[in-house]
């Protein structure tokens, strides 16, 4: 790395001046406007803390794949598969999406038996995992969802959540 | 909100939301992700991040502050706590897509970080002034372009606190210009294309 000069160490100390505020304007501009951030993002985050509050474990998303491969899409659109995890499960679910705007979940959830819950918008659907960790719902509203997981054997354990996907 | 220095520092904001979230009133959690998010996803960009990583970071980072609101003592930092987390996950996030050991994750050196997932062709670059930023602005050290985007999209009084939360701290006390900002101000004082204010 070639060094600073001495002017520039210099300048660097100095309090920061219109010209500055200028550049850092011109900047903020530019990426507002050429990466802002997605305008339901804050909304996402929002739903998603009111089921923080059950103070669960959050599982992190390991990975995603979309059908719809190489185009630019920032929600979870159509058919797709995703994994997550936490420190005490994984799961995997892959979302249909029906004729008739509504989905199916399919999923797959080690360390059964749980209980899955789907938290929708205005409604909860609740099912429990078969013995190899299989579950299903059947039709869910499309729109912002959660996943939690309790354990049925020690219902005392933090439940698992999942982060807000848009199915 | 963005305006400029009298509405306030935005870390002034968040603090005086989350002191509100934290004694029961009115409506400080939604305040706080209404003003925040954008920072927050800017600095997640910054590091590297595809724009769906960005996303599940930001919301990460809003459900893990749900889970540590007691354990944050002073509201004044909430700001900087929640750009110190956003920060951590994105590196996280880097090294586990690298199929690296993820019990790491909470070590505070940076990995090497990607390029930003940026197409030049998706640069919105309005005005001759802008163009002329721009030019300067691609041709300095990543670790400078991070660090400028994520102060740019913050307030003058926070600079330290961003560039702290950064994991680079200023060295003053203080929002001085540093040396980021230093480097590119000398390299558009030098180019005539770029008029400064008298």
């Amino acid at each position: 790395m070639t060094p600073l000069p001495a002017s520039e160490i210099r300048s660097a100390g100095e309090p920061i001046d219109a010209d500055d505020l200028r550049t850092l304007a011109a900047i903020r501009a530019i990426y507002q406007a050429s990466d802002p951030a997605p305008s339901d993002l804050a909304d996402r985050a929002k739903f998603a803390m009111t089921v923080a509050a059950l103070e669960a474990e959050i599982a992190e998303i390991t990975s995603s794949e979309h059908d719809l491969a190489g185009v630019r899409s920032t929600v979870y659109e159509r058919a797709a598969t995703i994994t997550f995890s936490s420190g005490h499960l994984s799961a995997m679910i892959t979302i249909e999406v029906m004729d008739g705007g509504t989905a199916r979940i399919s999923g797959w959830v080690t360390s059964p038996p749980v209980w899955v819950e789907l938290r929708e918008r205005s409604r909860t659907q609740t099912t429990t995992a078969d013995e190899d960790g299989r579950f299903s719902f059947a039709s869910a509203e499309r729109g912002l969802v959660h996943l939690v997981f309790r354990r049925t054997d020690a219902p005392e354990e933090r439940p698992v959540i999942t982060p807000a996907i848009e199915i | 909100m963005q305006a400029g220095a009298n509405a306030g520092s935005l870390a002034e904001q968040a603090a005086a939301a989350f002191q509100e979230y934290r004694s029961g009133r009115g409506d400080g959690m939604a305040e706080l992700v209404d003003s925040t998010t954008s920072l927050l996803w800017h600095t997640a960009r910054a590091q590297g991040l595809t724009q769906q990583q960005a996303e599940d970071a930001v919301q990460t980072t809003w459900l893990l502050l749900v889970q540590h609101a007691s354990d944050i003592t002073e509201p004044r930092g909430v700001l900087k706590w929640l750009l110190t987390t956003v920060r951590r996950e994105a590196w996280s996030t880097v090294r586990r897509a690298r199929r690296e050991d993820a019990r790491d994750d909470l070590t505070d050196v940076a990995p090497e970080l990607p390029g930003e997932d940026l197409d030049p062709e998706d640069m919105v670059v309005r005005g001759a002034d802008q163009r002329v930023l721009w030019r300067h602005f691609a041709t300095l050290p990543a670790r400078c372009q991070r660090l400028l985007r994520v102060v740019a999209l913050a307030e003058r009084p926070d600079y330290a606190q961003v560039a702290e939360s950064l994991g680079m701290p200023v060295g003053s006390i203080g929002p001085t210009r540093g040396r980021c900002l230093a480097k590119l101000r000398a390299a558009l004082t030098a180019d005539p294309a770029w008029e400064v204010t008298p």
